[in-house]
């Protein structure tokens, strides 16, 4: 068994080069690409990022904005996505022999290569209506430096969750807003309608004393005081009418004055809305990075490979059975109801001496809770809070996930259950409508 | 909150007895007390009796030349000339009754106040409009309805049951291999049953046909069988059998379905379904007379607006388009209402666009403070005139902005689109004022270039108001000729010629590189190169490759006269597409008025009427898409309604329940219109299920406001008002609106109950009044729902339609259950309630003796074994297998989410189904409460259980092999069909789904059907997706799991 990759999910934002990683070369500079002699230090080349995301990044950006991703169809193959005329064209980067170009013949000896001359020179020699040289790079490096927060982890860390919390608590508003407007406008369409048929109403009352009054000169004279009589019941009914209509108007007004500040809180709330939302994803790509790079630092055998760990049809009981009396730290991942999986930990603090976490997954990966969804596998979970506490999410948890329960175990106190080394037998109990 | 379409203003439903203003015509006021459900004659001889008492009686006349006049809620008058119309069914805005003399054409009111009440908007309103498209539209649309009528009166009385009843039937003769197998030596058993003196005396006898004998064949089989009994010579019997067959027509048992054309018996899906599920079809003899007399009179009524003087076009002096040579400009001036706070500045953006495709950039105005909203400025676009194609619209905003740190944030604030050219092909000049629309929740461009062409009728908006140049009264787009007489030309002159399909060897190649673009899902991207070559190659593409026509329309540069004219001449000579093909045609990339049109007719021409009702809830929505009123999208469907009462009963349906919205309540109200003129006598059939779920509305509402009542109380309350006699009246025998064949019969009030979930929906049951409805389906019992958005079920479960019909024709037959839905207005529609099914919640509690929390898993498999003894018992665990299997791959490919064992069915012949489809495409909480849910996909202990027949170790059986081996197949079957499935989402994109409401959405179903693997791949990737989702009890041994896929 291998990794286990959240592989329904679109890919994320190219993550942050492994290069960072090392302390010996340099950082390159953005703007200096003649230096750059791979494809993977460009900072305009985006890897497999997703269409979703290009229309993103480009949305209204100027002609001649650029960037270069793989080919979705062909490997080995690169496709350069340029701004021309409002909206996003695609131009394939061929490759034959070694030699990459738009069209046959292929002439440069690299993808960088490529880029670099039509940043000078218009594409309109390739094809004439793209009269428009490479401009603006869409650098990859750039969002990095915007989140600049240092290399202090926990400092961003709170970034991010204030980031997130602030941008949760802006979206119901948001969210409540909207409603409330889409209420009031559909409340108000009503009232307008009813004062419509209000005016018809005392129009059609106007006409009827109108009659009235016609029909008094014929009226014999014994009549005339019980129609005198009808006609003021006919006034009455009138006014009536016209009050009912006076009163509904006035609510009208009032409604109106509401639903247009609700409309203005709405407008002034959305730039603030987009803000939150990016600097939240910017912090979430940088945080992501620094799992990457603590990974790729801690290379670990045991807790990178998940039969050492993960028991998909361990339920809840079973686990609790396995764990009893095992050393902090040891721990298993099972599936759960909830959640896809769940973590079960050994942990003398906590009650029954054995934790449970969920573990969810979003569209960007796995994770225990918002914001921290981003672990691109289970694998790179474990293996990162092999080396993290799981305080921060159970102040009870103060430990890792040291020991894999299929890995070698610390000899503690009277463990002399062994290890299954196949999965365990499935349990009757149907885990899809457990809860953890 | 007064309600909006109660009984009366203020009240959902009118109180028992109400005063009534009567206003007479003598001057009177008669203030006369009438009980709620009072028909209006009665309340008319009150009304005479009281004015007795009162002064200036003499001045009436006899009532009968009297009819009252009220307001209604939506404060149209209304005459009523149906005088047994009870008091509570006028919608009555106040209980207000005027009496006056009628004028005018009695016949037509009555028509026009029917129409009215069927299409849910008041005709002399439309009378009265201005605009000429509108009254164009409404004159030459009835020109269709009379050919119609005409049409079905073409035999007389035989053609008119065809378009009432019309034949049922697959688009395709042959059988799928799943059904073949069953039939012995290709005979099909059939049951006849006969009815005699009423109902009350039934015989029945099996008769024994081939699989391709017609109706008319099983009719005569089974007089002769029945004259059998009689000991009649050979010659008698052949006399008899002459004599009888002509008599009779074959009816479908209990239900409203005749098999009156002539087509292989086996082509009826009613048969079909039963030989899929191993019953025996039961048919009737039933008299051809008496079908006859149950039609209506076919017969059309001319509108007096048909007599009006048409209004010509404005005339003066006129330039062809392309006489010009100006750049395209347009002025902005000033807005109003413009509704923010905290921005900094507001500007204006304009774009031009040709469906989605920008024709050039787009441009903004300066930035003014938000509170003076003042332009007047000149935007120039890099387009001339000459170039700008006949589909072209103007994108327009009003955007904020907002700076913050060192960014600049721009919201849009409002946005308004308008086509450059009007219906009659001229080009907008002059000044324009556009009322804008509010932008769209979760929406963030800066241009909503997709949105409705046209003013928002909510006055309220904020306006804007623009010109463009008057450079001569009237600007025409050239006409075809002159069209294709310049795309000669320019072919003429180009240096480089396409590549024409002569060069044999180069073409070989070339052909193969096209089919490999026009096997691309519809929302792929295609690479400059693929469009240069698909251009250059377009005389190959349409002798060869027909079909890469989108792919081709993508590749025209539209901002380019030359390019549009060379397109149009071949245009002109491409051959017709698949349906496929046609259908994608119809998506709002494709703007150019020609290319629609064309479209539509290939679709006329290729469509069957099964396949037109499996595509009518898209063709009905891309409706939105056209840019005129008066579209050959319009008329086709119109005809096809017209045609077949069938297809007539859901594009009804279909466009009454958007009648509330208000961006196309005039364009879906005026077609309502037409098909109400074209269907004569019909009409009052449609009327009975209109006013049935208005009074199912009505009292729905009020449950909602006594929802937190004891469910004592409000059971009370639902049978105390279902016994009353206008609900009576109105709630029984009138057509299914689920189902044009099913009738209701009287409603069983005693077993109707109010449901617990959030909307307390109605548990509804009818009887089936049909003389052989008790031997076939008793009872029908539907649910009524007031408050959920339905129409994302009801698109769910067509797809799942559709899907099962690509699995039968690839020889698969998955048993999948899509039971009826039907979204009637806004908020408020039906489901059907599959009979003989329960949930798997409500299965795994029955054993009872484990704490809710722990579920038996083996209960399930208890039932079915328990539902199904002796030998139904292997076929009800394929069944169960199978249905399974389809339901796992539907689920997961659809992203359906929120699966539990409380929307999840079992019905007693062990089929498993899906029900409430609340969310799909993989959304739990979207955008703004973050995540997106795991592919969801339902296989629990409990069905490996059922699947595996109770074995330990379920997943590594045999039994489960298969299954799995099973959904592979079907993935895999699906996917061949990826194309399709992910056109029909995108035809939805109009509808406005909260889950549906970009490509972006759609962005799902090409993620789950891997439209960018090879088929290797995407099997990988599925068996992956299902490894994960059960942690390894899928296996992921593919090898030998591809190679008996693959070569099937």
């Amino acid at each position: 068994m291998t990794e286990l990759r959240p592989s329904a999910a679109p890919s994320l934002p190219p993550r942050i080069n492994r290069r960072l990683s090392q302390t010996d070369t340099c950082p390159i500079s953005p703007t200096s690409e003649t230096c750059i002699r791979t494809i993977s230090d460009a900072e305009w080349y985006w890897k497999n990022i997703t269409r979703e995301e290009i229309d993103d990044l480009m949305k209204d950006t100027p002609d001649g904005t650029f960037l270069v991703r793989d080919s979705a169809s062909k490997a080995g193959e690169y496709t350069l996505t340029l701004r021309k005329g409002g909206c996003n064209k695609l131009v394939k980067i061929c490759c034959h022999q070694g030699r990459y170009g738009f069209s046959e013949p292929c002439i440069f000896n690299s993808v960088p290569e490529l880029i670099h001359f039509y940043r000078s020179a218009s594409l309109a020699q390739y094809n004439p209506t793209l009269n428009v040289k490479l401009l603006y790079p869409v650098s990859r490096f750039q969002n990095m430096e915007d989140a600049e927060s240092g290399n202090d982890v926990d400092k961003m860390r709170k970034r991010l969750e204030d980031a997130h919390h602030e941008y949760l608590k802006r979206s119901r508003q948001y969210d409540q807003y909207h409603h409330d407007y889409s209420e009031c406008l559909e409340d108000m369409q009503l009232k307008k309608q009813t004062s419509d048929a209000f005016n018809e109403a005392v129009i059609m009352f106007e006409e009827q004393l109108r009659l009235h009054e016609k029909f008094e000169r014929e009226a014999h004279r014994h009549e005339i005081h019980s129609l005198k009589e009808n006609y003021q019941l006919l006034k009455f009914q009138m006014s009536n009418l016209k009050q009912t209509r006076q009163e509904l108007q006035n609510h009208l007004r009032v409604q109106t004055v509401l639903s247009r500040n609700l409309d203005r809180e709405m407008n002034a709330l959305k730039p603030e809305l987009h803000q939150l939302c990016k600097t939240r994803d910017l912090l979430q790509m940088k945080f992501l990075s620094t799992i990457e790079v603590y990974v790729q630092q801690n290379p670990s055998v045991v807790h990178a490979d998940s039969q050492y760990w993960l028991l998909p049809d361990c339920t809840r009981p079973d686990a609790e059975r396995l764990l009893t009396g095992k050393a902090d730290g040891t721990f298993l991942i099972r599936r759960s109801a909830g959640a896809p999986f769940a973590l079960s930990i050994a942990c003398r603090k906590v009650d029954k001496r054995v934790g449970h976490i969920l573990i969810h997954r979003s569209e960007r990966g796995f994770g225990f809770t918002e914001p921290y969804l981003l672990f691109p596998t289970l694998n790179d979970l474990v293996v990162y809070y092999a080396g993290h506490s799981l305080e921060e999410l159970n102040p009870l948890m103060t430990t890792t996930l040291a020991h894999p329960i299929r890995g070698s175990q610390p000899l503690d106190g009277n463990n002399s259950n062994s290890i299954p080394t196949s999965p365990p037998v499935v349990a009757t109990t149907v885990e899809g409508y457990m809860t953890c | 909150m007064p309600p909006s379409s109660g009984e009366l203003w203020g009240h959902h439903v009118m109180p028992s007895s109400v005063l009534v203003d009567c206003l007479l015509p003598n001057g009177i006021l008669i203030q006369l007390a009438c009980v709620r459900d009072c028909p209006l004659n009665v309340i008319k001889g009150n009304l005479w009796r009281e004015a007795k008492k009162y002064p200036l009686f003499s001045h009436l006349g006899d009532p009968s030349t009297y009819i009252f006049v009220s307001i209604l809620h939506d404060a149209e008058h209304e005459e009523f000339y149906d005088e047994s119309r009870r008091l509570c069914d006028l919608r009555l805005f106040l209980p207000v009754l005027k009496v006056i003399e009628p004028q005018g054409n009695k016949m037509e009111k009555i028509l026009n106040s029917e129409i009215g009440l069927a299409v849910g908007i008041a005709i002399h309103e439309l009378d009265e409009m201005k605009d000429p498209e509108v009254q164009d539209f409404r004159r030459n649309i009835m020109q269709v309805c009379k050919e119609c009528v005409e049409l079905r009166d073409l035999e007389g009385l035989e053609t008119q049951a065809l378009f009432a009843y019309p034949a049922e039937v697959e688009s395709k003769n042959g059988l799928p291999a799943s059904i073949e197998k069953k039939l012995d030596r290709g005979e099909i058993i059939l049951c006849i049953w006969q009815l005699a003196n009423d109902g009350a005396d039934q015989q029945k006898l099996t008769v024994r046909v081939s699989k391709d004998a017609f109706p008319e064949t099983v009719v005569a089989e089974a007089i002769g069988k029945k004259s059998k009994s009689l000991r009649m010579s050979r010659e008698q019997q052949m006399q008899l059998i002459d004599e009888h067959q002509k008599i009779y027509v074959l009816k479908v048992c209990g239900t409203q379905e005749f098999l009156l054309e002539r087509y292989a018996i086996c082509q009826y899906k009613y048969i079909r379904h039963c030989l899929a599920k191993g019953e025996i079809p039961q048919l009737c003899l039933y008299s051809r007379r008496e079908v006859y007399a149950s039609l209506p009179e076919n017969t059309i009524h001319i509108p007096s607006y048909m007599r009006r003087p048409i209004l010509n076009p404005p005339t003066g002096s006129s330039l062809s388009l392309w006489q010009l040579n100006n750049l395209f400009r347009v002025h902005i001036l000033w807005a109003t209402y413009v509704n923010v706070r905290d921005v900094d500045m507001i500007y204006v953006r304009a774009g031009l666009y040709h469906g989605q495709e920008p024709l050039c950039s787009t441009k903004e105005s300066q930035q003014v403070p938000f509170n003076s909203p003042k332009w007047h400025q000149w935007l120039t676009f890099d387009l001339n005139l000459v170039d700008l194609p006949r589909g072209a619209r103007l994108c327009l905003s009003i955007c904020s902005v907002t700076k913050r740190k060192k960014r600049e944030e721009h919201c849009m604030l409002a946005w308004g689109n308008i086509n450059m050219f009007d219906y009659r092909n001229s080009l907008l000049t002059g000044k324009v004022s556009l009322t804008l629309w509010t932008v769209p929740k979760g929406m963030d461009a800066l241009l909503n270039h997709l949105g409705t062409t046209g003013s928002n009728p909510n006055k309220d908006a904020p306006c804007l108001e623009v010109e463009f140049d008057r450079l001569s009264p009237m600007i025409f787009y050239p006409d075809g000729n002159a069209v294709e007489e310049y795309g000669r030309f320019v072919t003429s002159i180009s240096i480089v010629g396409p590549v024409l399909p002569t060069d044999s060897a180069k073409m070989t190649s070339n052909v193969e590189s096209l089919l490999e673009i026009q096997a691309k899902d519809p929302l792929s991207e295609l690479s400059e190169q693929e469009k240069d070559m698909l251009w250059e190659m377009r005389h190959v593409c349409c002798k060869k490759v027909p079909d890469a026509l989108p792919k081709l329309l993508e590749a025209v540069k539209w901002n380019s006269r030359d390019n549009v004219a060379q397109m149009f001449l071949l245009l002109n000579i491409w051959p017709p597409v698949a349906p496929e093909t046609a259908l994608e045609l119809l998506d709002c990339k494709y703007a150019d008025p020609f290319v629609r049109k064309l479209a539509v007719r290939w679709l006329d021409k290729s469509l069957s009427n099964d396949a037109l009702g499996q595509f009518l809830l898209q063709l009905v929505q891309t409706l939105k898409y056209e840019p005129y009123l008066d579209n050959e999208l319009s008329r086709f469907l119109l005809k096809r309604s017209l045609l077949n009462k069938k297809i007539g009963h859901f594009f009804f349906w279909h466009l009454k329940a958007e009648m509330n919205n208000p961006s196309i309540s005039l364009r879906f109200g005026i077609l309502l219109e037409a098909y109400c003129r074209g269907i004569g006598g019909h009409l009052k059939g449609l009327l009975r299920q209109v006013e049935a779920l208005d009074k199912l509305t009505k009292l729905t509402d009020v449950l909602k406001v006594k929802r937190d009542d004891p469910l004592k109380d409000r059971m009370k309350y639902l049978c105390e008002s279902m016994s009353q006699p206008d609900y009576v009246d109105a709630l029984q025998n009138f057509t299914s609106p689920l189902n044009g064949n099913h009738t209701l019969g009287s409603l069983v009030a005693e077993n109707c109950r109010i449901m617990d979930s959030a909307k307390r929906p109605l548990w509804l049951i009818w009887k089936n009044p049909d003389p052989l409805g008790n031997t076939i389906q008793p009872l029908y019992s539907i649910i009524f729902k007031n408050g959920d958005d339905l129409r994302q079920d009801m698109l769910t479960l067509q797809v799942i339609r559709i899907m099962d019909s690509i699995w039968l024709n690839e020889g698969l037959d998955l048993r999948m259950m899509p039971y009826a839905c039907l979204s009637t207005g806004k908020d408020v529609g039906m489901i059907e309630v599959v009979r003989q099914a329960k949930t798997v919640y409500g299965i795994q509690r029955q054993g009872g003796k484990l704490a809710a929390i722990q579920v038996d898993s083996t209960q399930l498999h208890k039932w079915i074994k328990e539902k199904n003894k002796g030998p139904k018992y292997e076929q009800a665990i394929e069944t169960f297998t199978h249905s399974c299997a389809g339901y796992c791959v539907a689920t997961f490919i659809l992203g359906i989410g929120d699966r539990n064992p409380d929307n999840i069915m079992v019905n007693e012949d062990g089929s498993i189904f899906h029900i409430d489809f609340g969310h799909f495409l993989g959304h739990f909480k979207k955008k703004f409460g973050i995540n997106r849910e795991r592919v969801p996909f339902v296989l629990t202990e409990d069905f490996l259980y059922v699947i595996s027949k109770g074995v330990e170790n379920p997943t590594k059986s045999k039994a489960f092999q298969l299954f799995q081996e099973l959904c592979g197949r079907a993935y895999l079957a699906l996917r061949r069909h990826a194309n399709l499935l992910i056109t029909l989402f995108i035809m939805m994109l109009p509808t406005g789904i909260p889950e549906l409401q970009s490509v972006d959405d759609i962005g799902y179903l090409r993620k789950t059907l891997a439209v960018e693997k090879t088929e290797e791949k995407a099997l990988e990737y599925f068996q992956n997706q299902l490894f994960e989702a059960y942690g390894g009890a899928w296996t992921t041994k593919l090898d030998w799991f591809f190679h008996s896929v693959k070569h099937m």
